[in-house]
């Protein structure tokens, strides 16, 4: 009798052990995945802190084209007023997109080319968007890690009781997935 | 999966310099290899410079991020790496920036030594000399330097004496350290140094830098 009951104990032992291991492993896979989080908000930050200065330097150049600075004034107050992560990625596309007409525009002006302030922006802007489109990939490596793993038998199990749900990728518009190539 | 490419498959760093592209001469490879190991014992900072054949239809953004994963360079804890990639099949450069040197090797610099000082070499078909000023410039920006342009090739041989003492001293302090630390010491060749090197120390960018093209 007594023995059974020790084996029984060892079962409960074990099976609590594993239990707890699991739900740490969704624990941390889930916090990685809003540290990653963080990381791309930093990029957007950085890239909306460009953008005054990049507008100002060639604000006064471009008189015919004013539409585009209304567009991304606009994308930058919807993205500031964004609270859900939903809201935030969208708005950041859309400065994405209107980001990309103003570098179609500058690469049109060559007196721009030889401004040397201007060439500055512009290579920090290219970097900030490259690094951006590098910690969004990196994002949705980890949210396709950690749902891969809420999926699979028995975790499921597991992530159904406690409510581990899946996490939304963030799917970027196919023409803001790539860095624009500034050509100066 | 864009990260995952085939053309960085199995590719190991045999040392600093790696010129699968085969574009650099070796006198110029062995002399930029010594360089860059006295730079990294002068520092810390790991510089990787590297030609690619092609990009297999890739993006050099992508490629270069990919390389830096793959190989770790720069320290792990500092991510002081610095990756020089180009790529001569696309006509195409990126320097990547590890992520604490961000601030000081800024896009703009990387943008003004990629136009001002490697690709008007590039232009003229001169890959050794890109490439050695390219490093050369990098390596004075993480010094704290301003970046020297490379318009006339013989107006500037009063920097190039300085250069070379400063080469000269780190190496030879360089050397010291290495009497003291109990290594092999003494004057080795190029070739031999080469064997020292133990592969990059696990240091990770996130994008950082400026590409261009020639």
């Amino acid at each position: 009798m007594k023995k059974s009951l020790l084996i029984i104990l060892a079962f409960v032992a074990v099976m609590g052990l594993s239990l707890m291991s699991t739900y740490n492993g969704l624990v941390t896979k889930s916090q990685n995945i809003d540290g990653q989080w963080a990381q791309v908000e930093t990029q957007y930050q950085r890239r909306f802190d460009l953008i005054p200065n990049l507008v100002n330097s060639v604000k006064g150049i471009f008189t015919q084209e004013q539409e585009v600075f209304g567009q991304i004034a606009e994308a930058r107050t919807r993205y500031s007023g964004a609270q859900t992560v939903d809201a935030k990625a969208e708005a950041a596309t859309q400065v994405e997109s209107a980001l990309a007409r103003l570098l179609v525009i500058v690469e049109n002006y060559p007196q721009l080319q030889s401004n040397k302030a201007v060439q500055s922006l512009m290579d920090e802007l290219a970097g900030t968007e490259n690094r951006i489109s590098v910690e969004r990939k990196r994002f949705n490596d980890q949210v396709r890690d950690y749902n891969t793993t809420v999926k699979r038998f028995p975790t499921n199990l597991m992530a159904n009781m406690f409510n581990f749900d899946e996490r939304a990728y963030f799917e970027a518009v196919e023409q803001a997935a790539t860095a624009p190539k500034v050509e100066l | 999966m864009f990260f995952v490419s085939l053309l960085l498959l199995g590719k190991v760093a045999t040392g600093y310099v790696n010129d699968y592209a085969e574009i650099i001469s070796p006198a110029v490879e062995t002399k930029l290899e010594t360089r860059l190991e006295s730079f990294t014992a002068s520092t810390g900072n790991e510089l990787a410079v590297v030609t690619l054949k092609s990009l297999e239809g890739d993006t050099v953004e992508n490629t270069a991020v990919a390389l830096f994963e793959q190989w770790g360079i720069g320290q792990k804890d500092k991510d002081n790496g610095v990756l020089l990639l180009v790529v001569p099949n696309e006509r195409e450069l990126k320097i990547e920036v590890g992520y604490s040197l961000e601030p000081v090797l800024t896009d703009s610099r990387a943008g003004t030594i990629i136009r001002d000082v490697i690709t008007p070499k590039f232009k003229e078909n001169d890959y050794d000399s890109g490439i050695t000023d390219g490093a050369e410039a990098i390596i004075a920006v993480l010094a704290g330097q301003e970046i020297a342009q490379s318009a006339g090739t013989n107006n500037y041989d009063g920097g190039r004496v300085v250069l070379i003492i400063f080469i000269m001293v780190i190496t030879f302090i360089w050397l010291m350290r290495r009497r003291f630390k109990g290594g092999p010491g003494g004057f080795s060749s190029g070739k031999s140094n080469r064997s020292s090197f133990g592969g990059f120390s696990g240091g990770s960018s996130g994008g950082g830098g400026a590409s261009g093209r020639w």
